[in-house]
């Protein structure tokens, strides 16, 4: 959906108002007017119906100051950069400017360690008065700009348009007090000056203001030349209420000055003619600025309050919308939370009496295979008694006699006996592997039969001959 | 960090503590009654439980026939003077089909879940080696607990002692 840039003039007793239809290819002009004021002059129900009957819908509008309005100064400040900059042009311009004023920065100049800032200061209070008669007639100053802006703007879109065209970097803003001489190069207006006469004395009969008006022009031409030490240039652009069969278009060509006036728009669209095209050029050039934060917007301190006091609420506004999801957020998972302890217990309570059946059978399991593993001990080791004899017997060396056994809780007491030689006997017993722990118990007597032993030890029953 | 920045700050830590206060107190306070009556189990550990059953309700079966089939060999605890009696009964089944010459027999409580049988006499050595081989196979689980034996070599008899043992079990396996 293109966006509707409107801009408004309300100077040179007339109402001058360009409409600009903004997409992504461009810009196209969608209508304009200019229409004078009426006898009583400018009202607000005037310009209400000027503006319903001239079609223009949108009332969110760009205000070109009046020239009057508009003051050019240059101080010289510490070099300093961005808020601090601004605060020190402010303090030497309060210094210099009791009245209510508001100011913007228009070029930087660094020369060696200070700064030399041209700004234009704007009476607060006259541009109030001027918002609230806008406001009346139901139209909204979303920002303001100075002609001399626009005109920049203009000069440079228009560079490189038609080789025929000729293009011009100075020019001549004619108001109906005042004259405006100005040089715009590359990004910056760099030089200009504000003279009378203006239109109201230029008549074709009145050679004074004709002469007065070259004269203020040569003198601009050479304060040019003394400011910037260039050659001003060769062509001079002509804005205002005025078209090329002007008769201030002849005087100065006459003079030797090679002036022009625009005629062609490279903007689409409807048709300006070229009576208008200078007066509704500035304006033009002004609504580029749209699309352009850094441009030279100036804003009444009214607004720059209300500026303020948006963006404090969207400020906050976000700030609460984060909060708000941050505590919704917080909110969820803590139901979450409730609602999965919830769950799991109900689950739980759900499944009690299958848990504990499983549970007491677990239990009960662990208590059969121990009684398991005692009956299976006990049953396992009945036979180790006999088998112990079984080995002992079969290991005993020739001649041996066993005399007495006492067999007690799983362990020999007392195995006493006579063989030839004990030493032997020893022998033989550490060759069995589950015999192998029986040692000597008191002496070794010696009697006729042979040597008498007495032998204690555990017995093994879980090792077999090998 | 200029002042807006800083209260900024402030008031979202505070909107966070705030907030988890008033979570641990709502947790705290509106707990869902039936808490009361759920198990002490954790959730996982259910889980595993439940998808254990079948395996726990196989063991425990196993674990049953196999402790059946073990306290077979045993006598009960439900009536202690009549597993003496049949102890005795199986002992004198044994010294009558061996031949064994006791001299005096006894019974005798060794502890709350083992009798035992006590032995003595003189007998010939191999009559006494069948008694005690019969006895380590008798369905009843003797164990021998105490043996003395001393040889006589005029007689060609073996005095000896015995002291023969056997478990009693509760029950039949496990009741629930």
């Amino acid at each position: 959906m293109p966006k509707k840039i409107t801009v408004v003039e309300l100077e040179n007793q007339q109402l001058a108002a360009v409409e600009l239809l903004s997409h992504d290819a461009g810009m196209t002009v969608s209508k304009y007017v200019v229409r004078q004021f009426p006898d009583s002059g400018c009202n607000a129900a005037w310009l209400r119906t000027v503006w319903t009957e001239t079609g223009f819908v949108q009332n969110r509008v760009i205000l070109s100051l009046p020239g009057p309005l508009v003051k050019f100064k240059s101080v010289n400040v510490p070099a300093l950069s961005g808020p601090q900059l601004e605060a020190a042009v402010k303090m030497e311009l309060t210094a210099d400017n009791s009245n209510d004023f508001v100011f913007k920065i228009i070029s930087l100049k660094p020369q060696a360690e200070m700064m030399s800032v041209k700004v234009i200061i704007i009476d607060n209070t006259e541009l109030t008065v001027l918002l609230q008669l806008l406001s009346e007639a139901g139209l909204k100053v979303i920002w303001s700009g100075f002609r001399a802006r626009g005109i920049h703007n203009f000069l440079n879109f228009n560079q490189d348009f038609l080789n025929n065209q000729p293009v011009a970097t100075a020019y001549l803003d004619f108001r109906n007090k005042q004259t405006e001489f100005g040089v715009c190069q590359g990004e910056q207006l760099i030089f200009n000056r504000i003279f009378i006469p203006g239109l109201n004395q230029l008549r074709p009969e009145a050679e004074i203001g004709i002469n007065d008006l070259l004269e203020e022009i040569h003198l601009s031409l050479a304060a040019y030349l003394n400011e910037t030490g260039s050659q001003p240039p060769a062509m001079l652009g002509l804005f205002g209420k005025i078209d090329s069969g002007h008769f201030i278009v002849k005087r100065l060509t006459q003079a030797g000055y090679r002036v022009v006036t625009p005629k062609l728009l490279r903007l689409t669209g409807v048709g300006i003619s070229e009576m208008h095209l200078p007066e509704l050029a500035p304006l033009i050039g002004l609504a580029f600025d749209e699309h352009n934060q850094e441009g030279c917007r100036v804003y009444s301190k009214r607004q720059l309050a209300m500026q303020d006091q948006r963006h404090r609420m969207i400020t906050v506004a976000k700030i609460a919308l984060i909060g708000l999801f941050f505590g919704a957020g917080i909110w969820l998972g803590i139901r979450a939370g409730f609602e999965k302890d919830f769950k799991v217990k109900a689950w739980l309570v759900k499944n009690t009496t299958r848990i504990m059946m499983i549970r007491r059978r677990e239990t009960a399991t662990n208590r059969n295979l121990a009684r398991i593993r005692r009956l299976e001990n006990w049953l396992g080791g009945r036979a180790d008694v006999l088998e112990f004899l079984r080995l002992f017997q079969a290991n005993l060396p020739e001649g041996t006699i066993i005399v007495d056994i006492i067999i007690e809780d799983g362990a020999i007491r007392d195995i006493s006996g006579v063989t030839p030689v004990v030493s032997v006997l020893l022998q033989r017993l550490r060759q069995v592997a589950p015999l192998r722990k029986l040692k000597l118990k008191g002496n070794i007597a010696v009697t006729d039969q042979g040597e008498m032993f007495h032998l204690e030890g555990p017995i093994f029953p879980k090792e077999r001959l090998k | 960090m200029t002042g807006r920045e800083r209260n900024l700050g402030l008031a979202v830590i505070t909107v966070i503590v705030v907030t988890l206060i008033g979570r641990n107190f709502g947790q705290l306070v509106f707990q869902p009654q039936k808490q009361e009556t759920a198990p002490q189990i954790t959730l996982q550990a259910a889980a595993h439980l439940l998808a254990a059953e079948g395996n726990i309700q196989a063991r425990y079966q196993a674990s049953q026939n196999h402790l059946r089939v073990l306290e077979k060999h045993f006598l009960t605890l439900e009536d202690p003077e009549q597993a003496e009696i049949e102890l005795l009964g199986a002992i004198e089944a044994e010294i009558n089909s061996c031949g064994l010459a006791v001299d005096s027999k006894s019974t005798l409580q060794i502890s709350a879940d083992t009798i035992g049988v006590t032995l003595e006499g003189k007998t010939a050595p191999l009559a006494l080696t069948r008694f005690l081989y019969n006895v380590s196979r008798n369905r009843y689980g003797f164990e021998i607990n105490r043996l003395q034996i001393h040889s006589l070599p005029d007689e060609t008899l073996l005095s000896y002692q015995i002291v023969l043992v056997s478990l009693l079990v509760e029950r039949k396996g496990e009741a629930l």
